[in-house]
């Protein structure tokens, strides 16, 4: 039977075995980047190569007992929880008084298998120790063996940094994902949102075509505060029609009425609307627009002034259509007073239909004012004539008495 | 039958279990070595024959499995032996502190005969039959 003695073993053999040792657990612990896998390996690493058959090695993660991970081999059960509790104290003790990387012996409360113990130091606040117990041999730990923990050590917390960054950069990955599939989310939504905000845009600047301008205005700045329940206000009110529609109608028929009104029309716009007026209701040959300028004359005078403007339109219009069509007459009707604005709702069992109109004395003078024009006149109230007087010049031309109002009406022209 | 890489070859003879480990013996040496252990537990024999190949590489992993098992044969009074090792290792083996724990031997035969008796051969020819 042969056997080494332990002086036999050469100084070069454990010199070369150490340096593969050191080399084999870089390259173990840098293969893996679970926390607990390096943990592992290097311990197994460490102990085998030293002969030592009881080890554990604590990280404290945070500063309670919850964040503590141990991992040992060979120690009893009952030794374990007095292990992790001694780590703990002892990380906490040595936490940032700077000795961390030097091989000590275990302090009392260490369970008596510990002999040495190697703190290290992972960032500030995360601590960890190497425990050893007693080498197979019996022999101390040497200023070499030292030596070669500590280089060990230094290793492992090189990887276990890394795996910390990996774990880190792993959990903002995942973070990041999560962030990307909600803003997808996010994107549909919009992008639908999108496209029902173009349908509507698309219903709105259609359904726009049939509705008054101060309406729109009024939508667009109340949103979906919208209330337009009929108010009481005081606005001028130009009634204009078409003198003899119903002849015309008769003597060149509906569709070429049609393109006559339309024609007329459309440049009575620009002097409606270049004036504030705005157009609230139409009916074939008529049209009942309203000034809703604040000022009680300013408003009156851009009736006036676009009463005038559709006069001086119409003639024009009328050399254009010379030798094809008999000159149009508009008559106009202006008054000046309170009349009520707003919404008309008409509920029924087929849906809700929605009017925005005004009505009231002011209105159904103005109709009556206009009914009394001939030739393309245009008549005022008494109220109009009041507020224009300083900037035009009207005339009296009677007083008439005029279908279903009570009191007879004086009616002014402009001169 | 030699083993494969990472096989164990095992063969008893009288009171003696020959464990032939075939490749080095690191971490993934571990599960065979175990399983081989928990194998024997049932019929265990009084002594164990670790016998390697001398160009077999020992990682100091590899020398944990073998200290763990041998200190769990030691445990229940089992005698360990290795045989096969190179020079280096014999040095290594003794530096860690194995050689507390098993008896190295330069050869197969030379464990054998030490284990048996000189009329080892004949033991093992007769118990292998």
């Amino acid at each position: 039977m042969e056997s080494s003695r332990p002086d036999s073993a050469s100084e070069l053999d454990r010199r070369i075995y150490h340096l593969k040792t050191l080399y084999d657990v870089s390259s173990e612990l840098f293969s893996s980047i679970d926390f607990d896998t390096i943990l592992r390996n290097f311990l197994l690493m460490s102990m085998g190569n030293f002969g030592i058959s009881k080890g554990a090695v604590f990280v404290q993660k945070s500063n309670d007992f919850d964040g503590a991970r141990l991992i040992c081999f060979g120690f009893e059960d009952e030794n374990i929880d007095a292990l992790k509790e001694s780590s703990l104290r002892m990380t906490k003790t040595i936490a940032g008084r700077g000795d961390s990387g030097s091989v000590m012996l275990a302090p009392e409360g260490f369970p008596s298998e510990v002999a040495a113990l190697l703190p290290f130091g992972l960032a500030d606040e995360c601590q960890g120790l190497l425990i050893l117990g007693d080498k197979l041999t019996g022999d101390a730990i040497t200023e070499d063996d030292k030596e070669l923990l500590i280089t060990l050590v230094n290793n492992l917390v090189v990887a276990l940094r890394n795996a910390c960054s990996f774990e880190r950069i792993s959990r903002l990955n995942v973070e990041l994902q999560a962030k990307n599939e909600e803003l997808e989310t996010t994107l549909t939504e919009l992008k639908a949102a999108l496209r029902k905000v173009e349908i509507l845009e698309s219903i709105k600047s259609n359904l726009c075509k049939f509705v008054p301008t101060t309406l729109k205005r009024i939508i667009e700045d109340t949103g979906a505060t919208l209330c337009l329940d009929p108010k009481e206000c005081d606005v001028s009110v130009m009634f204009l029609d078409i003198e003899g529609y119903t002849r015309i109608t008769e003597q060149i028929g509906a569709a070429a009425v049609n393109d006559l009104v339309e024609r007329y029309f459309s440049v009575f716009m620009d002097a409606i609307y270049t004036n504030n007026g705005d157009v609230i209701e139409t009916s074939g040959d008529g049209l009942l627009v309203v000034f809703f300028s604040d000022d009680e004359r300013t408003k009156a005078g851009e009736a006036v002034r676009a009463a005038l403007m559709i006069r001086e339109q119409t003639s024009k219009v009328n050399e254009t259509y010379r030798g094809r069509y008999q000159p149009l007459c508009i008559n106009i009707g202006i008054t000046s007073g309170p009349a009520v604005v707003g919404t008309n709702k008409f509920e029924s069992y087929t849906g809700v239909r929605w009017a925005y109109t005004t009505h009231g004395a002011t209105v159904n003078l103005a109709a009556r004012i206009c009914s009394q024009a001939r030739g393309g006149a245009v008549f005022l109230c008494k109220e109009t004539a009041q507020r224009v007087k300083d900037f035009c010049r009207t005339t009296s031309i009677g007083t008439f008495a005029l279908k279903n109002i009570q009191e007879p009406v004086e009616i002014f022209g402009i001169t | 039958m030699k083993p494969g890489k990472n096989e164990i070859k095992e063969e008893r003879v009288s009171d003696l279990l020959i464990w032939t480990f075939k490749g080095d013996v690191t971490r993934q040496t571990k599960p065979v070595l175990e399983e081989a252990y928990r194998r024997q537990e049932s019929h265990p024999s009084s002594k164990i024959l670790f016998n390697f190949e001398s160009e077999a590489y020992f990682n100091s992993e590899g020398l944990k499995v073998l200290i763990d098992l041998m200190l769990k044969a030691k445990a229940l009074n089992q005698h360990v032996a290795v045989s096969g090792l190179s020079d280096h290792f014999k040095k290594i083996f003794n530096m860690v502190g194995i050689t507390r724990l098993a008896k190295l031997y330069d050869s197969f035969e030379g464990a054998l005969e030490a284990i048996l008796g000189p009329d080892w051969e004949r033991t093992r020819g007769k118990d292998g039959e």
